[in-house]
């Protein structure tokens, strides 16, 4: 038995209430214990990694035997290499957080729901069912709410919780019908026997496009993905340690994870993928579009990952697991790094929006050279981890789908855009603060430095691990190999001239042409999808609710005449059928 | 059998603690306690009394098994009990929730109060839901429904200086009057059609129309205890004008009751050898009132600024999916019901308890007065927090596992129109979050108000109680799921 791929995500989930006590007892130490939970958790993450052998479901015993449910792990190469990619980037926010949130209140709570996050997390990547997948799935969600809404003097940031929760349960409630009808139809869970009878009598035709169609839904709203996006970006009001390890990283990834766990129900038909398609390559561009206006730090990661996370389901959309797992993992490294440098920003300058920071870069070396590797990675410059998974997807859709891949390519060029439009803004120019600035403590600067390391070198030890088989780069990837770099120079000298060489002529040119304003106008209100969705929500359910609220009169006469008169009726009907 | 005896010790305690009141009259502050005490010693008795015994009745099938007939057999009016795992399941939930509401009470009535009917009251109300879960025939039903009901009238009433409870408790008893003559003409009706006063004569309502009529208005009848819509009305009022401790009891229990006596109803049907034949009618209205039960429940909440009012409308939509489950008339459909009734009873009892922390007139539990209570006092918070989180089906709550089985016994039913109400159940559950998440915006993330008088340990410690039972059942739901097979 693989005992590490249990403990993994129960020592953490262990750990939980013990935190307040700690923090009772020594406040100080808040940080440092969670930090050892963390250790201890990728201890476990990389022994389950070691100790694997074969592919397997490991089952303890009955969870709820009426439903047929036992507890189990699957313990197969990609939940151990997703679960040590996790256990990583915890351990590491998580000292980043000793300094981060140094001298904040309500620790105790931070640090609890930050371990409650990362258990479930861990647990929802080990389940070996869908309804203990959903059960962490849940949870993961309910930490991000509350950890959006920390700082809850905020306004802004409790409503930004609450949105949040409330898309993904609209995507979770496509996501349990599906689950369920997967139970009612075969009497299981289990992701074994479920994906061996994809294809078979039980599961196929409408009923399988069906089952698809509700789970990706779900999919959908975990990981951001357009019309369900309009959380993400304003998830940014949580604290950024939280915005890099779940709305970055790991939570967001949920999704594009469960479409991989699930990939053979897609892949047998052609209709989920080419929606799976769709939507990504739609979200992507989206994303892209959005992040090149935004002069908020977070938000223009938020959309760039929302754009990111897009092109993984692009990826499955094209028939590659093994792609979107790499992008998925990349992803998750080099985004980190960028909200973690942002996040070092911040804590000096106290704002986000980037015209009030600039030329950073001489006081602040190592956050720059973290975000210059991560805008790098991002845009996919050999041989930084961005580049061997982002050319996967394009050799992929070239050698398929050419549309698809001039979509991507395209986006690829925004990507280098506004990623080095960020980092000209933030690090190069003139400085428009006035304070003292200087770089952040050791708790920031080594895990900047360590992702930093790690977004270079990770390709190696990704290429050389046995656990899940990455695409390679194939030999005949000159053409797109070159396309993509040409995109990548072209996006960064765009925006070099725009926002560099020639800053004063751009924003006069936008502030002369009506038109672009509108545009620029459109794209910071986030193509008015939030306009919408309001719109619909105060009219539709609150027209509803009123309505619905005015039958109560509150008038003993009227309601006892409704129910006088159903008497009346029924008297009159049996005594009809009587007869 | 056990049943009378529970019966007997339940009854002869609510006579205990009159006269326990009548013996601490001059004891002030401590008069509620001992009263308290001696009552819930009683529900203490019992419950051990029932699990010493409850063996070979969880071990029997549901159904008939241990039908048991009071005084003269061959009278038309001998009294036929039935106890079954569902009878079992609805005591053991009502024990936990009135028990706790006893303890509850100890310290939340003042000196002035009346204890002794208060406490009385209680134990009367448990002694009926008992009677009314292993009631075997109609009649006997009636009577205990009927005791359960006017038990319920005058809790609500009992503090007669509180504004708006005589009013509402006038309001619950005119309807659920009516209610009961509806009920009353469904026995009868459905009497005509099979010939027996018997429950497992419903059975045979499917043959003709006269039948499922009886069925509905057996339905419509305790509907109004339910808060089916419409006949809902008097609920959002009662809810709200109830003192804490009655309103924990009253929204824990009672309305779940009235939908435990619908599932008296249906369970003939679900685990008769017939199935659902000749029923479309019935279950085409089951699914109409559900349909109407959980949309109007939640968009009514929606509305709201009035905590207890909004719980009472969250207690409407909880109706309506368990209607939902109902309309499939299968066992798994009232695994899904009972399963509920559980677990929405703890969280809504001890949801009560947090809100009659200080609910002296309406206005102390609308939202705004609310606002910040629980950054005022954190253990508050975490519990207000926990609750919503519990109400809204979040894991690891046991209302979770509740959902699941619900929308479980609606896909496994197999047909289009459930398909389409287990959607409606899952949407409906995300639009609650809508009334639901604005509790703790403004409750526990509210601006703090220093001066607020703060919530005792005690307040505290019984909720909590009721939300750890929740948590239990969330961690392990096999150990109260395994009492329903």
């Amino acid at each position: 038995m693989n005992i590490s791929g249990w403990l993994v995500w129960l020592v953490p989930l262990v750990a939980v209430p013990v935190v307040p006590l700690v923090s009772r007892a020594w406040k100080k130490a808040t940080g440092w214990f969670a930090v050892g939970v963390g250790g201890l958790s990728l201890l476990f993450a990389l022994l389950a990694a070691l100790a694997y052998t074969a592919e397997g479901t490991e089952t303890y015993g009955v969870w709820l035997g009426y439903l047929n449910l036992p507890i189990e792990v699957s313990v197969d190469g990609l939940s151990v290499l997703v679960g040590v990619f996790v256990a990583f980037l915890s351990l590491l926010i998580l000292v980043y957080s000793l300094g981060y949130m140094r001298g904040e209140e309500g620790q105790a709570r931070y640090y609890s729901l930050v371990l409650l996050f990362v258990g479930s997390m861990l647990g929802l990547v080990m389940a070996g069912n869908l309804i203990q997948f959903y059960f962490f799935w849940e949870i993961v969600g309910l930490c991000s709410a509350f950890l959006i809404a920390f700082w809850s003097d905020r306004e802004k940031a409790r409503k930004a919780g609450l949105k949040a929760f409330a898309v993904t349960r609209i995507g979770d409630a496509a996501l349990i019908l599906g689950i369920i009808l997967i139970f009612a139809t075969l009497q299981t869970t289990s992701f074994t026997p479920v994906l061996a009878a994809v294809g078979g009598p039980n599961l196929s035709g409408s009923l399988l496009t069906a089952v698809g169609v509700l789970v990706f839904l779900g999919a959908m709203a975990k990981s951001a993905q357009v019309p369900f996006h309009v959380w993400l970006p304003d998830a940014m009001e949580g604290p950024t340690t939280v915005s890099a390890l779940i709305h970055a990283a790991t939570m967001v990834n949920a999704g594009v994870y469960l479409v991989i766990r699930m990939f053979p129900l897609f892949q047998a038909s052609s209709v989920l993928l080419e929606m799976v398609l769709f939507v990504g390559l739609l979200s992507s561009g989206v994303g892209a579009v959005c992040a090149f206006t935004s002069n908020d730090i977070k938000r223009i990661l938020a959309y760039s990952t929302i754009s990111q996370l897009g092109l993984m389901f692009a990826a499955l959309g094209l028939g590659s697991w093994a792609a979107a797992t790499y992008h998925m993992i990349s992803q998750g490294l080099f985004k980190a790094l960028a909200f973690l440098a942002a996040g070092s920003v911040i804590a000096q300058l106290e704002t986000r929006n980037i015209e009030e920071m600039g030329g950073l870069r001489k006081v602040m070396k190592v956050t720059y050279v973290g975000f210059l590797l991560s805008v790098l990675a991002m845009s996919g410059l050999p041989p930084l981890i961005g580049f061997w998974s982002k050319d996967a997807i394009v050799s992929i859709a070239f050698s398929g789908d050419l549309p698809a891949a001039a979509a991507i390519l395209a986006i690829s060029l925004m990507t280098a855009a506004y990623g080095f439009r960020a980092l000209i803004k933030v690090f190069h120019g003139k400085g428009a603060w006035k304070k003292q600035v200087h770089e952040s403590g050791p708790a920031m600067t080594v895990p900047i430095a360590v992702l930093s390391v790690s977004v270079v070198l990770a390709w190696l030890a990704l290429g050389g691990q046995g656990y899940v088989s990455l695409p390679q780069l194939p030999a005949e990837l000159t053409v797109s190999l070159a396309l993509s770099l040409g995109a990548l120079a072209l996006g960064a000298v765009v925006s070099y001239e725009a926002f560099s060489a020639r800053a004063e002529s751009t924003a006069g040119l936008v502030a002369r042409s009506a038109a672009l304003r509108s545009l620029r106008k459109a794209l910071l209100g986030g193509l008015g999808f939030d306009a919408l969705f309001g719109y619909l929500y105060d009219r539709g359910v609150g027209g509803a609710a009123r309505l619905a609220s005015s039958v109560q009169t509150g008038l003993l006469d009227t309601d006892s005449a409704l129910l006088l008169l159903v008497l009346v009726l029924a008297v009159v009907m049996a005594a009809a059928g009587a007869l | 059998m056990f049943v009378t005896g529970l019966m007997e010790v339940l009854f002869g305690g609510a006579m205990l603690a009159m006269l326990a009141d009548l013996v601490a009259r001059r004891r002030g502050r401590l008069r509620p306690a001992l009263v308290g005490a001696v009552a819930s010693a009683a529900v203490l008795v019992s419950f051990g009394l029932m699990v010493s015994q409850w063996a070979p009745v969880l071990g029997a099938p549901v159904g008939a098994a241990f039908t048991f007939v009071t005084r003269p057999a061959s009278s038309p009016l001998a009294s036929v009990y039935g106890a079954d795992r569902l009878s079992v399941f609805m005591m053991l939930s009502s024990m936990v929730v009135i028990g706790m509401v006893m303890v509850y009470s100890w310290k939340k009535l003042g000196p002035g109060d009346s204890a002794g009917p208060h406490f009385a009251l209680l134990l009367l109300l448990l002694c009926s839901i008992v009677g009314v879960s292993s009631a075997g025939d109609f009649v006997t039903f009636f009577l205990f429904w009927e005791a359960m009901s006017l038990a319920a009238y005058g809790l609500v009433a009992l503090k007669k200086d509180r504004p708006l409870a005589p009013e509402a408790a006038l309001k619950y008893f005119v309807m659920a009057g009516m209610g009961s003559l509806l009920a009353l003409l469904g026995m009868a009706l459905v009497y005509q059609v099979s010939g027996t006063v018997l429950l497992a004569g419903v059975s045979a309502a499917g043959g003709s129309r006269v039948g499922v009529l009886g069925l509905v208005l057996l339905v419509l009848g305790f509907g109004v205890e339910a808060a089916v819509v419409p006949l809902h009305t008097w609920l959002p009022d009662v809810y709200s004008a109830a003192p804490g401790p009655v309103a924990a009891g009253v929204g824990g229990i009672v309305t779940a009751t009235g939908v435990f006596a619908i599932v008296k109803v249906v369970q003939p049907l679900a685990y008769g050898s017939g199935g659902a034949q000749g029923l479309w009618g019935f279950q085409a209205a089951l699914v109409c009132l559900a349909l109407a039960t959980m949309l109007l429940g939640n968009l009514g909440g929606l509305a709201q600024g009035n905590l207890k009012r909004l719980l009472g409308y969250s207690s409407i939509a909880q109706t309506g999916y368990m209607l939902a489950a109902l309309s499939t008339l299968s066992p798994l459909g009232i695994v899904a019901v009972m399963f509920t009734i559980w677990n929405h009873g703890l969280l809504k009892s001890g949801f009560f308890m947090l809100a009659g922390v200080d609910d002296a007139t309406y206005e102390a539990t609308d939202l705004s007065s609310l606002e910040g209570a629980g950054r005022d006092d954190r253990r508050l918070g975490l519990a207000y927090a926990s609750s919503v989180l519990g109400m809204v089906g979040s894991p690891p709550f046991g209302l979770f596992w509740s959902e699941i089985f619900v929308v479980q016994a609606l896909l496994a039913a197999g047909s289009a129109v459930f398909f389409w109400l287990a959607v409606a159940v899952v949407l409906n559950v995300v639009l609650s979050i809508g009334y639901y998440f604005p509790v703790i915006n403004r409750v526990v993330f509210g601006a703090a108000r220093p001066g607020r008088p703060r919530a005792t340990s005690f307040e505290l410690a019984v909720p909590g109680a009721l939300l750890a039972l929740s948590l239990l059942t969330g961690l392990l739901p096999a150990l109260f799921v395994g009492l329903l097979g």
